[in-house]
């Protein structure tokens, strides 16, 4: 079953020099319960995706559904059934990790025992208890972006969006997170997993979806994909992929030169 | 829609409460500098300024003008504030994927700066004004309508600097908005003299105060708490001060959709 489908997305930017699309009539559906990754190299149209589907803004046209209804239509609904772990982090620096829970908590109207109660559970299962009375500034990177999921799990989301989640972070501590994300899925959350490390995408994810310059250049069953290439790893069919869809893009600018 | 409307003002209540808890982490420091504040405005206004021969009959407008120059330095620094995070912090883009439409996150934003202002204002109206004693004199005060211009100037306030803070680059705040926006609207802006005596002066220079809405700030403010003849009568003061809060919401409204493009 479908809890998200995106329609002929196209989200366009004015610059100094003219107007560019960073997604270019994107469509796609996403499954209950997987984890979809979303692969593309920089400027791809991840995060801008991401955020259209996180409702920070909004589309130039098209449409999103959640459980077949426009979310642009049951907006405030739809934000109560997602959690959104942006790139940057954007934690509340004038409160501690506690705080910043029990306020997420509130601001999606839980009852202050629940509130209290899933503030605690999430400390003890992102490990933060200890840094429950710390400052946000006072913490590393990787315990930053621990709280920022945290936060986004507070009031018991459908769906997770988590857009670059390791960026930066040691190699144990990405370990770490990856075990979180698997627990998500777990629980039967939905996760869109925006990320440009191709080994993360391979061990997380059940589909991944490859942005190129805004559009859509391959959704696909991980195992499937890799079956299909004879097992080659995901980094593998990845360049392979990008480089033919470059490869064509200049062939046909060409070709348009030409004609 | 009843459920919507109920949502909208839960989330903004939590909001608020949120804003009000970081605050009351700042009430004790900000109570200890309005107190240092009224101290200072009394002896500069009750005993130094006469001393230097100001006429009486200025004092109490001169008073007023210098709660007003504070509220923009207050305003500049809530400005400031928004604007790094905007461009830092972020924060505000957790704020906007909350379950709350853009305008009731915008009026937590107004009500924040709002009951900062006011938190710092307050001390100076009240017990500033009960210091000064007779050299605060009034002609005929009129509480109702005071709190009624009260309330428009610090909406008006709060509404023009939280659209500062989404007009400009962070540079160009940084570099202009004091030399550029903040002087002329606060020398031009009757903060220092009654509008009736610049208009006596200069009727050209008068005339240009009127396209200040600061001008309407400090005559509203004079003519409800000193009253008399010598100020602007309060059926211009309070229209024109909501002409202002609409300027400033439509120039917020295309801030908005420039730096932040929400749903």
């Amino acid at each position: 079953m479908n809890i998200l489908e995106i329609r002929n997305i196209i989200k366009t930017y004015q610059t100094p020099h003219g107007s560019f699309n960073a997604l270019d009539d994107v469509s796609l559906d996403i499954k209950q319960g997987e984890i979809l990754g979303l692969l593309g190299v920089n400027g791809a149209g991840k995060t801008t995706l991401s955020s259209i589907l996180a409702t920070l803004h909004p589309p130039t046209s098209g449409d999103v559904l959640f459980k077949g209804e426009s979310i642009y239509h049951t907006l405030l609904n739809y934000r109560k059934a997602l959690g959104f772990c942006p790139q940057r982090q954007n934690l509340d620096m004038q409160l501690t990790v506690e705080e910043n829970l029990l306020f997420a908590g509130r601001y999606f109207l839980l009852p202050e025992a629940v509130v209290r109660q899933r503030a605690q559970e999430l400390m003890e299962n992102f490990q933060l208890t200890r840094y429950r009375d710390y400052e946000i500034n006072a913490l590393s990177g990787g315990t930053k972006q621990r709280v920022l999921i945290a936060r986004a799990l507070m009031h018991n989301p459908e769906i997770v969006i988590l857009d670059e989640p390791t960026v930066g972070l040691d190699p144990d501590v990405r370990r770490i997170l990856w075990d979180y994300i698997k627990q998500l899925k777990a629980k039967g959350i939905t996760v869109i997993l925006t990320t440009h490390y191709l080994d993360e995408a391979e061990i997380l994810s059940d589909r991944i979806c490859i942005l190129s310059k805004g559009k859509v250049l391959l959704i696909a069953d991980v195992k499937e994909l890799k079956s299909k290439h004879q097992q080659k790893s995901l980094e593998e069919i990845f360049i392979a992929l990008t480089q033919e869809a470059h490869q064509n893009a200049a062939t046909e600018l060409e070709q348009n030169n030409h004609g | 829609m009843a459920r919507a409307l109920t949502t909208n003002f839960n989330v903004f209540w939590q909001l608020v409460k949120r804003d009000a808890y970081v605050l009351s982490f700042q009430l004790k420091s900000k109570l200890v500098d309005g107190a240092a504040i009224v101290a200072l405005q009394v002896l500069v206004f009750g005993h130094l300024l006469p001393l230097a021969g100001m006429a009486p009959n200025l004092i109490a407008p001169t008073f007023i003008g210098t709660i007003i120059q504070l509220c923009i330095t207050l305003g500049y620094g809530l400005s400031l504030r928004l604007l790094f995070d905007v461009e830092y912090n972020r924060f505000i883009s957790y704020r906007l994927t909350l379950p709350l439409n853009k305008q009731w996150l915008f009026g937590v934003y107004i009500v924040n700066f709002m009951i900062e202002q006011l938190v710092t204002t307050i001390p100076l109206f009240s017990l500033g004004i009960i210091a000064l004693g007779s050299s605060f004199v009034t002609v005929h005060t009129s509480p109702l309508l005071f709190v009624v211009v009260y309330f428009l100037s610090l909406f008006f306030m709060a509404s023009l600097f939280l659209s500062f803070s989404l007009m400009y680059s962070f540079r160009w705040f940084f570099d202009n908005l004091w030399p550029r926006r903040l002087t002329p609207l606060l020398l031009f802006g009757g903060s220092f003299f009654p509008w009736k005596k610049v208009f006596a002066f200069s009727p050209t220079v008068g005339v240009l105060f009127l396209a200040n809405p600061f001008t309407y700030v400090a005559e509203g403010l004079r003519a409800t708490l000193i009253g008399g003849p010598d100020f602007l009568p309060i059926f211009v003061s309070i229209p024109m001060l909501l002409v202002g809060i609409t300027v400033s919401w439509l120039l917020f409204s295309r801030g908005v959709s420039k730096r932040l493009d929400p749903v």
